[in-house]
């Protein structure tokens, strides 16, 4: 709601702008404007939503540019048909350079980013049909479909609609799965990784899409300025993106739109009192004190003051309430077996898993236990597709799944929870256990009612719009076990799902487990607390020293001597 | 190839390598005690030798200018630390390097405005004299920029080995959380690696001004450059961060001889983009490590 | 010299330590002990500094020193030999040792401290120039402990000095414990074996999910059988009860 009375409050400015603000000078600074908030609404996906601080974003205005002149000064061709050969240039280009790069950890594709943006500056100075530092000039006014724009009026709507377009769908983008993955990524990485969804495509696909809405906005500064040359996109240029996101506030859509124009009215105010050289030092220090003291920008600011104005905040409270043991279907499955063989892990000189195998039979509940040090948790992660194996296999319903990374596994039907829960703190209840639900390409509407039957399940049908840190540690648990729920898994991992419960939150897990048992779901559990292995698990296996010494029912795990002897030290040690 | 020629094009190329070892070396001290690429390093550079060149024009005897230049690096290296970054240490890394990023460009804004847009130059330590080696022509500055790299390259490796807080900052580098355990005060140690930084860079930008002219806009050359040597280190070793600077000046000075000069940013450029598409494209097969980042 | 005061601590939105009251007087060996998941380095870490406390008090001698800086309470005199070692790998054994020292203000006791850990540990000093994660699993630990040693702390903090051991090394690493609080030093060791830790200690407590299920001598402890219920839900006591109701569970719900 608040974001549409924002965008509504936009569309407005920029409709009665030219009437507010007549005269030739400042429509074109309104077309220029809108040129570089196309620009900047892909610059939001980018940085705000898929954090990549691109530093030569310009090089995508550039080709826009480059091809726009050139198709149209020199070939006569059609203004929106330059735009768009130029705009699948930029995301050709875009494709790759990222889908390699962004497999790389770190910012590396900031600076390889500024790397590209400075060759094509040489490029754009060395080659022929670019001419060179003049560039190319007498670049016509923007045409389509062969009607051309003679009137800059009409040309400020046409840029300004193209603009409303692209914020159009970078909101969609926000409210779809897509953008529940992306908020997923920078929220918690390994979390989102582990609900199946793949990192590097998503920022791959938000590069390339904000390389697309760049060139087009490069392409329509063109058409106005009547000319192209190395200089109109340089790296200040880049810097533009960068300040106009972040004074925006970073992860709004319309917020971008109100940076670009903030800093083109910045720079006229600047220009107007004679002191045009401190652009770079005021944009500069706008960054650093708005990422410090304000990160909400703009969008925050008018967020705060939206709120303050509509005095009465709803009251959210969320209850735990009964489960209700219906909400899930039980698992169509005949044979979701786990199965290890021979794994081996070791991490220099430290063997910490070695030659372990075993078996989790369809249907039962299995304990992992081992004192510390034992390796259960490399043997865990092992088996997530977290860690490589150096030897031996894992098998889930007899396909081989060791080499796989840990988004794929997840798309065969595998959820796990984390000991130390990562969850989505940026996100509501709902759309943290929404996210679940991502292996599934399905409308959001089912995508919704599986989370609202995940979250009833668990008892938490009330709690679906509170931020999970609001709610008590237990109950941010119980989300993660809707979380993985949502993903209508097969077979459920669980890492030490008890850590930091208490006695009674302790037992009412242990009653969540059996009746996710009882759907048929396959579950392993890595867990420290005897009182919930010993009273629920089928079967326990026991790890030492890397190794397992036991395996088998509860009470004869209890009582063999070299577990005992594992847990409480050997008799001779003691002096 | 005719050994005068390439001594040519060797030894400006290690002359400018020096500058950009010494700005790949800040880039990995300041990443290995707080995690953060430095966007700003280049900046110092280009600062140190503007205003040395600058004072100098106001008849400031020589030494004084230098050392100024140096002092101004250290401290505006230790205020970003403490003023930029300190107060975000556990916010989100992506912002933590927009702010150094931020940084820049407020160094670069400053500049403009206080010295303006045209290039400052200035005399060498010991006139503008020339040398010859085996018929290739070096400027006598050529000695000083070595000597002065060098002298800093070795004080900062004996600071690292042999001193209580290069230790230290070794320490932080290899497991920050022991660091602490054994009393290290991390950040005053962060305050203190990134002044240290600052200083190089802007002792570089002073030696190299004679050579190469100082000016505003240089700062992006020079921290790209040196990040590509910090690159090639992973961001750890400062050791291969030095070797690397000094191989791409001396890459870009040989490229600047058999293509064109104009070419000579976008070869260099280009092996940065080709080394980072061969890492992720060939040799990676995509198993993400589980820690952050 | 140390006490804990009603401490709680843990680690934002998760309480890890509720309540805990206990003791360490000079010159004995106190022993911590539990399962995993218990707490027991979240304690240590939480007397270091590194954890902070929610309510309650820590008091080394008298001064309160909960949620000060770590670098104020290494230099107060403890010092902790981290769980996994946590060494400086790839810095040589000696560098190692002189990073323990980082605390001291005195140049001149360093090298004294020095030659001490070299003449206590002649493996070390025979590796001195060697990188630590050369040496093995028995000799990183003896570095551990060495480097610790080396700021003279009046209280020594080890945690989990036995895991990754085989039972051998444990004997001789619980032997080396032993002699500091011969030389008149202050130990806490937290241990989850513990028959090794009960065995050379004066008096332990057992951590239990969080908070102090037995506290007492160390011979006595080692025959309580809420020692083996702490591990593994054995013999008798409130765990018996809710396995019992949990299996209860379990038949209604899965009939097996």
């Amino acid at each position: 709601m608040r974001t549409r009375v924002a965008i509504a409050a936009m569309l407005l400015a920029a409709t009665a702008y030219p009437f507010l603000v007549p005269g030739v000078y400042p429509l074109g600074i309104g077309i220029i404007t809108g040129a570089l908030a196309a620009g900047t609404v892909g610059f939001v996906l980018l940085l705000g939503y898929a954090h990549q601080l691109a530093l030569g974003h310009a090089a995508f205005c550039m080709i826009g540019g480059y091809a726009s002149a050139i198709l149209t000064v020199q070939r006569g061709w059609d203004g929106l048909a330059a735009l768009l050969v130029g705009a699948v240039l930029s995301m050709v280009l875009a494709w790759l350079i990222a889908a390699p790069i962004l497999k790389l950890r770190g910012f590396v594709l900031a600076m390889g980013s500024l790397a590209l943006h400075l060759i094509l500056i040489v490029a754009a100075l060395e080659l022929p049909f670019t001419g060179g530092a003049l560039g190319t000039y007498g670049v016509p006014k923007f045409s389509l479909f062969g009607l051309e724009l003679r009137n800059d009026l009409a040309y400020y709507y046409v840029v300004w609609a193209i603009v409303l377009a692209f914020v159009v769908v970078g909101l969609a983008i926000d409210r779809s799965r897509i953008g529940r993955a992306l908020k997923a990524i920078a929220a918690a990485e390994t979390a989102a990784l582990s609900v199946g969804i793949d990192i590097t495509r998503y920022k791959v696909q938000m590069f390339v899409l904000a390389a697309g809405m760049a060139s087009v906005g490069g392409s329509l500064g063109v058409h106005y300025l009547r000319a192209m040359d190395p200089n109109v996109y340089g790296f200040t240029f880049s810097l533009n993106f960068i300040t106009a996101v972040i004074i925006g506030g970073l992860t709004s859509i319309w917020g971008g739109v109100a940076g670009a124009a903030a800093v083109t009215g910045l720079r006229e105010l600047l220009r107007g009192l004679s002191l045009p050289l401190w652009e770079g030092v005021i944009m500069g220090a706008l960054t650093v004190v708005v990422l410090i003291a304000f990160r909400g920008g703009l969008a925050g600011f008018f967020a705060l003051v939206y709120e303050r104005l509509l005095a009465g905040k709803r009251e959210v409270k969320a209850r735990v309430v009964a489960p209700e043991l219906s909400a899930l279907e039980p698992v169509q499955s005949a044979a979701s077996r786990l199965e290890v063989n021979g794994a081996k892990r070791s991490f220099g000189s430290l063997t910490a898993v070695n030659g372990v195998s075993l078996t989790v039979d369809t249907g039962s509940i299995t304990a992992l236990i081992g004192p510390n040090g034992a390796g259960k948790t490399t043997l865990f992660n092992l088996i997530c597709g977290y860690q490589p194996l150096d030897a031996g296999s894992v098998s889930f319903e007899g396909q081989r799944i060791e080499k796989l990374l840990p988004n794929e596994i997840a798309r065969l039907g595998i959820a796990r929870t984390f000991q130390n829960l990562q969850l989505f703190e940026t996100m509501s209840v709902l759309d943290n256990v929404m996210c679940g639900h991502h292996r599934f390409v399905a409308p959001e509407k089912r995508n919704r009612e599986m989370a609202r039957r995940a979250l009833a399940f668990v008892g938490l049908q009330d709690a679906e719009d509170v931020s999970p840190g609001e709610l008590a540690f237990g109950h941010q648990r119980l989300v993660e076990i809707a979380r993985a729920l949502a993903l209508e898994p097969r077979l459920l991992l669980m890492d030490e799902p008890a850590s930091g419960l208490n006695d009674s939150e302790t037992e009412r897990l242990a009653e969540l487990i059996l009746r996710i048992a009882a759907l048929g779901v396959t579950i392993l559990l890595v867990e420290h607390d005897m009182r919930l292995v010993m009273g629920i698990a089928d079967h326990v296996v026991v790890m030492h020293h890397g190794e397992k010494i036991a395996d088998g029912a509860p009470d004869l795990i209890r009582l063999d001597a070299q577990v005992i002897g594992a847990y409480l030290g050997s008799e001779h040690a003691a002096a | 190839m005719d050994f005068t020629v390439f001594l040519q094009l060797l030894l400006p190329g290690l002359t400018t390598g020096c500058v950009y070892a010494l700005v790949a070396l800040g880039f990995v001290l300041c990443a290995n005690v707080s995690d953060v690429v430095n966007f700003a390093q280049g900046e110092y550079v280009m600062l140190g030798g503007m205003i040395c060149a600058f004072l100098l024009g106001f008849g400031v005897p020589l030494w004084l200018c230098i050392m100024l230049a140096t002092l101004s690096g250290a401290l505006l290296g230790a205020l970003q630390e403490r003023l930029t970054l300190a107060p975000v240490r556990h916010s989100p890394y992506f912002i933590q390097i927009t702010i150094t990023l931020g940084v820049a460009v407020v160094l670069r804004g400053v500049a403009l405005i206080g010295f303006g847009k045209d290039p400052l130059s200035m005399p060498g330590f010991s006139g503008d004299g020339v040398f010859e080696v085996a018929g290739a022509v070096v400027s006598i500055q050529s000695l000083w920029v070595w000597a002065v790299t060098a002298l800093m390259l070795a004080a900062i490796f004996w600071f690292l080995k042999f001193t209580d807080p290069g230790r230290a900052v070794r320490a932080c580098s290899i497991n920050l959380q022991a660091a602490r355990l054994m009393g290290v005060d991390t950040g005053r140690l962060t305050l203190a690696v990134f002044a240290v930084a600052g200083a190089a860079g802007a002792l570089a930008g002073v030696v190299i001004t004679p050579i190469v002219l100082a000016n505003w806009d240089a700062g992006i050359a020079y921290g790209l450059k040196g990040f590509i040597g910090a690159i090639l280190g992973n961001f750890r070793a400062p050791g291969i961060a030095v070797l690397g600077g000094l191989g791409i000046g001396v890459i870009e000075s040989f490229a600047a001889g058999y293509f064109s000069s104009g070419y000579k940013d976008a070869i260099v450029y280009g092996l940065l983009l080709a080394y980072l598409l061969v890492r992720g494209g060939v040799f990676v097969f995509g198993r993400l490590a589980l820690q952050a980042r | 010299m140390l006490r804990l005061e009603r401490v709680a601590s843990g680690y934002g939105r998760s309480p890890i330590l509720h309540d805990i009251s206990l003791e360490v007087r000079p010159g004995e060996i106190v022993a911590l002990i539990g399962a995993n998941g218990a707490g027991k380095s979240t304690l240590l870490n939480t007397v270091m500094g590194l954890v902070r406390v929610s309510s309650g008090r820590i008091l080394l001698e008298g001064t309160a020193i909960e949620n000060r800086p770590t670098p104020a309470i290494v230099r107060a005199g403890i010092a902790q030999v981290p769980e996994r070692r946590q060494l400086f790998g790839t810095m040589t054994v000696e560098e190692n040792l002189r990073m323990g020292a980082y605390a001291r203000r005195d140049r001149a006791g360093v090298s004294e401290a020095l030659a001490e850990q070299f003449r206590t540990f002649p493996i070390l000093a025979e590796r001195r120039r060697q990188p630590a994660q050369t040496l093995s699993g028995g000799e990183q630990q003896m570095l551990a402990i060495a480097r610790a040693m080396m700021s003279r702390p009046r209280l020594l903090l080890l945690d989990e000095p036995s895991l990754g051991l085989a039972p051998l090394l444990v004997e001789r690493v619980m032997e080396r414990i032993k002699a500091l609080r011969a030389a008149g030093g202050t130990v806490l060791v937290v241990e989850q074996n513990a028959r090794a830790a009960l065995g050379i200690a004066d008096r332990g407590y057992v951590l239990e999910n969080g908070r102090i299920s037995a506290a007492g001598a160390a011979q006595a402890l080692l025959s309580d059988a809420r020692v083996q219920d702490a591990y593994l839900g054995g013999s008798g006591g409130g765990g018996r009860a809710m396995e019992e109701r949990m299996r209860e569970k379990r038949r209604a719900i899965l009939g097996r």
